[in-house]
């Protein structure tokens, strides 16, 4: 009796311990959020668009936004096509279509599938219709006007070729997006051999007039430090395009934590963002052998995935989505990512939350949000959701505004 | 204590006659049963390929393979049924492999996930007598293993 009683006090005193040393991680780690004192008196309201187009995808996952004589236009990267397809947001309008096949380009054999991300264009930024960017498969940074005129070509291995550290420089669309800072291009440093005893600088400010490369001061945060790096698929830092002005913001797909670095007084400040339901930090996965790539995706479906932060000029707000942890066994039956409940945070400029709502399942595409002065856009094509009209590009736009 | 025994006997036999199937075994089994209406224990010898979604897993050496396994000209394994699972973004390489005798099962709606079949590498899958033989992953230099093991080459192609 006394034995049995002992084994029950150890098996509770261990899961004790367990949930004890989760909580606490998210504890040492995840900065406490506020509600903002207005959050009720704001109203969210969504309508749905089409823009008639003939362009054989869903959606652009690689895109940019450029706001030129106060209109919007959509330029996105259509793999299936091999062009680069130019839309008016505000009049719904299909502009261009630009095929980089085209002799004046040095591009050649793009993935159809956009799987290869060597052979893709990987990101687009734009500074108006005459400069638009292109990262080409990491290799190339590539500047072309709407005639296709190759404006300039950098290689990006020859810039980092004078760095006293081997590093690649990247960026994706849905993942780092490449943007302008202070008149740079701000990409992702890669390192071949990450030695997480050591801090290293992850962003790198290319100037495209002297390819002259500088490394800013930040790092990826603690926790990825803590446990080494070993966050399986979730171990990114992620930004957006959508900047305010003088401070640049950006987050880590692992934890809710959002990041704001200065350059004028070289601060980065740390804020709370936390999700109300579900983990705040991604756990721990160690890598041992090739097996354990399935644990990898268990990993994923079983952990929140936070993406980049939007700052919307108009409003003054910040939109940040997530996807929300899940079991991936349901029943006889596994969930995936596609499961997932995508989860909507809306926040003030002090980053206190004035909204977070879960959006309806299986109906919204991930990493297919933009801003516009009309609103949040977003693609209502969910992989789950078949239906296609391969004649209209969709979106559902998110408004937000203060009560009258 | 004679019957006893016997029943004992009886119930350990029965027992180890259970063969306990794999969580591949089961989750194939499952898929096959539910979404392509097919019982994989009446299908006796057969090969499946679970081509993964992932960028490049569909080489030109797999492609070779596959060729290769399902020519029918080959009178090699020919009571082997045999199927390669393809998630929809990879279905391009049926472009590659026409006229075989391969049944191809196009995964469109995002299925396979759901019945545990995902992978992160091509999964080469032998059944004998409706049994999991063998198992191993169709990528890089494994291709040319599995090739070899069975008797292909895919130098001569």
């Amino acid at each position: 009796m006394l034995r049995l009683h002992f084994v029950l006090f150890f098996l509770i005193f261990l899961s004790f311990n367990f949930f004890a040393c989760k909580n606490s991680n998210e504890n040492k780690y995840i900065v406490k959020t506020k509600l903002a004192e207005n959050e009720n008196d704001y109203v969210l309201e969504i309508e749905s668009i089409k823009i008639p187009c003939n362009n054989l995808i869903r959606r652009y996952f690689t895109y940019t936004i450029l706001n030129q004589q106060n209109e919007n236009y959509l330029i996105g990267y259509n793999p299936k096509l091999s062009s680069i397809d130019i839309y008016n947001l505000d009049k719904r309008l299909f502009i261009k279509r630009l095929n980089l096949y085209s002799k004046k380009l040095s591009i050649s054999n793009l993935d159809k599938k956009d799987l290869d991300k060597s052979r893709s264009v990987n990101d687009i930024v734009a500074k108006n219709m005459d400069s638009i960017i292109l990262n080409y498969g990491n290799k190339k940074i590539i500047i072309l006007d709407t005639a296709l005129r190759c404006k300039k070509i950098i290689s990006l291995d020859s810039v980092v070729k004078g760095s006293n550290i081997p590093i690649k420089l990247v960026s994706y669309s849905h993942d780092f997006k490449m943007f302008f800072f202070e008149n740079r291009l701000i990409l992702k440093q890669l390192y071949s051999n990450y030695n997480w005893e050591i801090r290293v600088p992850i962003f790198a400010a290319l100037n495209l007039e002297n390819a002259k490369l500088t490394n800013l001061p930040v790092t990826y945060s603690d926790y990825l430090y803590n446990i080494k790096g070993n966050a399986g698929f979730l171990s990114s830092v992620i930004t957006s395009e959508f900047q305010k002005n003088d401070v640049m913001t950006y987050n880590f797909i692992y934890e809710s934590n959002i990041y704001q670095y200065n350059p004028k007084t070289s601060t980065i400040t740390c804020y709370g963002a936390k999700v109300s339901k579900g983990k705040n930090l991604v756990d721990s996965i160690s890598y041992k052998n090739e097996e354990d790539i399935n644990k990898w995706v268990t990993h994923h479906v079983e952990n929140p995935q936070f993406f980049n932060v939007i700052y919307d000029k108009y409003r003054r707000l910040y939109y940040r989505f997530s996807l929300r942890d899940i079991s991936q066994r349901n029943g006889n039956y596994f969930n995936t990512i596609l499961d997932k409940p995508l989860t909507l945070m809306v926040f003030n400029e002090k980053f206190e939350v004035i909204k977070e709502l879960d959006l309806p399942m299986y109906k919204y595409a991930i990493n297919t949000w933009f801003l516009t002065k009309e609103g949040l856009f977003i693609s209502p094509t969910h992989e789950k959701n078949r239906i296609f009209e391969s004649s209209y590009l969709k979106f559902d736009i998110i408004k937000i505004s203060k009560k009258k | 204590m004679k019957i006893l025994s016997l029943i004992l006997f009886l119930l350990v036999v029965t027992s180890c006659n259970n063969r306990k199937l794999s969580a591949d075994e089961k989750h194939l089994d499952m898929y096959f049963r539910e979404k392509q209406n097919t019982d994989l224990s009446k299908l006796n010898n057969f090969f499946i390929v679970v081509i993964s979604g992932n960028c490049g897993s569909c080489t030109e050496k797999t492609i070779k393979f596959l060729r290769q396994l399902g020519d029918k000209k080959e009178n090699k394994f020919s009571d082997y049924k045999k199927i390669v699972v393809i998630p929809s973004n990879n279905a391009e390489v049926l472009d590659s492999i026409k006229n075989s005798n391969i049944r191809f099962i196009v995964d469109e709606s995002f299925e396979l996930e759901k019945y545990g079949v995902n992978f992160q590498r091509n999964a080469f899958f032998e059944f004998k007598k409706s049994e999991l033989f063998y198992k191993d992953w169709l990528y890089l230099d494994n291709v040319d293993t599995i090739a070899k093991k069975y008797g292909y080459s895919l130098n001569t192609l």
